[in-house]
């Protein structure tokens, strides 16, 4: 255990975000020397697994019915509309695989990787001298289960991590492809106290990795490649700080959502502080708090004077998204609490920054016809609105022996932008919950048995109801009946980790 | 534009045949090699590099032959059409056909390989398996049970389509934890699949181990087929659960739950896990002799996806299918003398690998699938360090009834599409094993494809000579007997190269 502890201080000073976490999760989760020679120090870590994954329940939903016209006999004349999360997994609701029925609902059995894929991990290390150490490490994931459900599509070896780290007294430098700080503690939580040998939520059903409580409360903080410094720990507490490669926040932005914003010229900051104490002999607690920021851009020829005879110029329209993140776990006897939340612009529920149709909406501007002098509210996705994003979860186990049982649940909540009131082509999203729970068995240190469940309750607002008057949509100041979507998850698999 | 839409189907199909191909491949020389034992771990890598010189000439994609032309009459007049000089117009006397196959990348019809019908190809690819770096780590959970963790990166040395900048991928074809000790062994994960192992493992071990056999795909990207689509059924790889018994007087069982395949563009609905299973017999006699005999099976549910427009719907009889194979055979070694025999059958089951998603599996208006049955017989002679090998074998699939003899206002497919009707392979390899873990071989690989040829067929003329139609405008078709023709193309590969493997 004293060799473990180290290597686990060792991680929290490396600032190697997955490493801490996988030290964290369970003593056996360490890197294995392979060969020491000559000052060198080569090492391993990995896990494989795989699950059986059964899901049930309600598909993604089709937008409601628009509102009737005047012959309810014949289809109606009035618009209809998208319903947000449409353009895929990991954005909000879920959408089975082709998998749906004539009853648009879905039985789905998959065999699949968990919320980590198999990982083959390695690194190198070598003594600097004066006490510093450099650690380089690269690993690849990859997924067990087929794209699609597609036999032959090749398996693609994903290097979510490749790295240096310089450790030394003066703290950690980490410079590559890593975790970025926006999210940890929350995704921490996940792994540590939920789903670290689970899948959870399989948030794309065609490939994995799954979700476990992310999307549903839980913030995961992604990949990215960064330069980071983490500060010696001060009597458990721990500065981070660093800049990431810049993340566009682009999807095809239109009057159904989307935002155009794919100018990032800048490097992304960000920070955060963490305070590590331990509680008694066997307990422990943790605070964390996260930050980060991006200014983005896009940069579209518009018609600015709204005379089709004159040419469009370029016009850049500048927004910005941010972040905060946060949370505790403590660890006491056998119990193990923890809880997250994180609020921000343009972060999704997911990964911060990764835009999908839910990212933004439209933006509402007035506009005068330069003929007839009327001016009228048009919706207009080149200045999209970017909504803020909200989320919590908590998560609640007990560690007997072998075996840890434990529950959760948690909520993201999207944002409304000011044209939701008016823009009949779409359904925004609202909020989607996952409330979850868990078993796993330590066959041994390295092998761990799970099952776990998870219901996802996914809701929309509903799309403003609008009537075609002379030909023209215009709302009416109601909703149409908001769209509504619940699925369930079993899974069951086993895990084999070094 | 009826052949066009088809020609763009299969070719879109294809696309995805194009990496079925690589991807049916055997398991790799399972040589393990320690690389540091420490704490309880045992660290192994598995793996091998080579390359082939790989020489194809034969014929090209066959041609389809175009309808005759008849005078081009207006149904409302009763007279002859004419263009703006008054010369009288023609217009085809029966639909276009499409063959199956057309635009695939290992045929490269009409590409710039393609000279007067005929095909001289040369490159330099990787083989039947191709470039692994397979890590693996082990430990004992008692004193009798091991846990194994090991996963396969695996890639090929030549660039997709020729494309000196084309980006390598590596496909992580294996990655899984397995534990075995005296109550048999659990497998989880991905690995290569149970149904067709047999035939794959007579390819590997006395066949295309060593050697390439047929590039399947002549713009690369994958490994090659060796025997695979010509009387070999290829295992493929998948993630599942599989069991196997402890072998019991030489019996051993083997079953697995495998992730749904969907066919697609077919049958998108692949609700339940798929079982596969194996049970295999091996016993040696003698100092030299060995005998293997195993029987496979498979099956899957398959539904149609709610997303096919009604009109196609309206063509499809079946909601629900399943797909479904048996396969079995026997390996004999004695002395020098190594000999596999094997077969399958089923349904919906493909050339080259079962689930192989493209469409000989299916007729593409239908939805129905087709049986496939295939026959391999693959011999070698073991002198030392030098191995003789000869195989031989054949894959066909049957036609449906859709595919030969129904022609309505609905479908009419007999005459618009010629179907793959078997592939067959004959080959010849030595290997001659410089070192324990170097092997130089040449092979040589005979692949000859056969279709049914489309159905005779004529547009039905009335009194006056015009077009008759369906109530809906659409051509009405007669079939006549015979077909037009039922095309063949044959060729020939030399390969040769070298494998380090260890």
């Amino acid at each position: 255990m004293a060799i473990v502890d180290s290597l686990k201080r060792r991680a929290a000073r490396v600032g190697s975000p997955l490493l801490a976490c996988f030290l964290w999760a369970h003593s056996a989760s360490a890197e294995v020397t392979l060969f020491e020679k000559n000052g060198w120090t080569f090492y391993t870590k990995g896990r494989v697994g795989a699950f059986v994954s059964v899901g049930f329940g309600d598909d993604f939903p089709e937008a409601t019915e628009p509102l009737p016209g005047a012959d309810p006999s014949m289809p109606s004349p009035n618009p209809t509309h998208f319903v947000a999360g449409y353009s895929g997994n990991g954005t909000f609701g879920w959408q089975s695989d082709y998998q749906r029925t004539t009853t648009g609902k879905f039985f789905t059995t998959r065999v699949r990787s968990g919320t980590i894929t198999n990982v083959l991990g390695f690194g190198l290390k070598k003594d600097l001298g004066g006490g510093a150490t450099a650690n380089g490490y690269i690993a690849i994931w990859a997924p067990i289960e087929s794209f699609g459900r597609d036999k032959w599509k090749p398996i693609d070896a994903d290097v979510r991590e490749g790295y240096v780290g310089i450790d030394g007294t003066f703290g950690t430098v980490t410079a590559g492809r890593m975790w970025p700080l926006l999210g940890r503690t929350s995704y921490e939580v996940d792994f540590l106290y939920g789903h670290g040998y689970g899948v959870g939520f399989p948030c794309v059903d065609a490939q994995g990795p799954t979700c476990g409580q992310v999307g549903l409360g839980a913030l995961h903080p992604g990949y990215a490649a960064g330069i980071l410094y983490t500060t010696p720990s001060f009597a458990g507490l721990r500065l981070s700080a660093g800049v990431f490669d810049p993340a566009r926040l682009l999807s095809a932005a239109s009057t159904h959502g989307g935002v155009p914003y794919q100018r990032v010229p800048f490097l992304r900051p960000e920070g955060s502080l963490t305070f590590d104490t331990p509680l008694g002999a066997t307990g422990k607690l943790k605070l964390g708090a996260e930050g980060a920021f991006q200014p983005v851009s896009a940069v579209q020829d518009e018609d600015t004077d709204q005379n089709p005879a004159t040419e469009a110029v370029p016009v850049e329209t500048s927004k910005s998204v941010w972040g905060v993140s946060g949370g505790f776990r403590v660890e006491l006897g056998p119990l193990r609490v923890g809880a997250a939340g994180f609020t921000g612009k343009g972060t999704g529920l997911y990964n911060p920054f990764v835009a999908s149709d839910v990212t933004g909406g439209p933006a509402i501007e007035q506009r005068t016809d330069p003929v007839t002098l009327l001016t009228t509210n048009v919706l207009e996705p080149a200045h999209a609105e970017i909504r803020s994003f909200s989320g919590f979860h908590a998560q609640l186990a007990g560690v007997f022996g072998s075996a840890e049982v434990g529950v959760g649940g948690g909520i993201g909540i999207v944002g409304r932008v000011p044209s939701d009131d008016q823009n009949y082509n779409l359904s925004p999203a609202k909020q989607q919950i996952g409330l979850g729970a868990h078993f796993n068995y330590h066959v041994t240190e390295n092998v761990v048995l799970g099952l776990d469940y998870m219901r996802l309750m996914a809701r929309w607002y509903g799309a403003p109801a609008a009537v075609l008057v002379n030909g023209q949509p215009v709302t009416n100041g109601q909703r149409l009946a908001a769209e509504k979507q619940d699925a369930n998850f079993i899974n069951a698999g086993v895990t084999y980790h070094w | 534009m009826r052949i066009d839409r088809n020609s763009r189907a299969l070719a879109a199909r294809f696309g995805r045949l194009l990496l079925a191909f690589g991807l049916l491949a055997a398991p790799s020389a399972r040589a393990e090699t320690p690389l540091a034992e420490v704490g309880g771990w045992t660290f192994f890598t598995d793996g091998r590099v080579g390359a082939f010189a790989s020489t194809g000439f034969g014929d090209g994609f066959p041609e389809a032959v175009p309808p005759p032309r008849i005078p081009d009459i207006d149904p409302a007049t009763g007279m002859a059409r004419t263009d703006a000089t008054g010369a009288p117009l023609t217009t085809d006397a029966r639909p276009g056909y499409s063959i199956y196959g057309d635009g695939a990348g290992w045929t490269v019809k009409g590409g710039p390989l393609e000279n007067n019908g005929k095909l001289f190809t040369m490159r330099v690819r990787s083989g039947f398996v191709g470039s692994i770096f397979g890590f693996g780590m082990k430990r004992n959970l008692t004193e009798t049970t091991t846990v194994k963790g090991y996963v396969g990166l695996w890639s090929v040395v030549e660039a997709t389509n020729r494309d000196k900048r084309a980006t390598y991928t590596t496909d992580v074809r294996q990655g899984y934890v397995s534990f075995d000790g005296p109550w048999g062994g659990i497998l989880a994960g991905r690995d290569l699949g149970l149904y067709g192992r047999l035939s794959t493992e007579t390819d590997f071990l006395y066949g295309h181990g060593y050697g390439l056999g047929l590039p399947c795909m002549d713009a690369g990207g994958n490994p090659t087929c060796g025997h695979v689509g010509t009387g070999v059924m290829g295992a493929g790889f998948g993630a599942a659960f599989v069991y196997s018994t402890p072998q019991l007087a030489g019996f051993q069982l083997k079953v697995g739950l495998y992730d749904p395949v969907r066919i697609l563009g077919g049958w998108d609905r692949a609700a339940l896990l798929r079982p596969e299973g194996q049970l295999a017999f091996e016993k040696k006699f003698g100092e030299t002799g060995f005998v293997k005999l195993a029987a496979e099976g498979i099956w899957q549910q398959l539904k149609l996806g709610t997303n096919i427009l009604p009109d196609e719907l309206a063509k499809i009889p079946d909601r629900e299918t399943s797909i479904w194979g048996v396969a079995g055979g026997g390996r004999f070694e004695y002395g020098p003398v190594r000999l596999g025999l094997s077969g399958f059958h089923g349904r919906g089951l493909g050339f080259f690998t079962a689930l192989q998603n493209d469409p000989s599996m299916f007729n593409l208006v239908t939805r129905e699938l087709r049986t496939f049955t295939g026959y391999y017989a693959q011999g070698a002679l073991v002198f030392g360090p030098v191995q003789l090998s000869l195989g031989a074998g054949t894959a066909s699939a049957a036609q449906l009834e859709t595919d030969k003899n129904v022609c309505n206002q609905t479908l009419c497919e007999p005459a618009r599409f010629s179907a793959l009707r078997r592939q067959t392979g004959l080959s010849g390899g030595v290997f001659y094993t410089v070192s324990k873990n170097l092997v130089i071989g040449l092979d040589y690989f005979r692949f000859m494809m056969g279709w049914y040829g489309a159905r005779n067929s004529h547009y039905r003329l009335n009194a006056a000579g015009a077009k008759t139609a369906y109530a809906d405008g659409s051509d009405i078709i007669d079939l006549d007997p015979g077909v037009i023709k039922a095309d063949e193309l044959d060729m020939n590969y030399v390969n040769a190269g070298v494998t380090f493997h260890w």
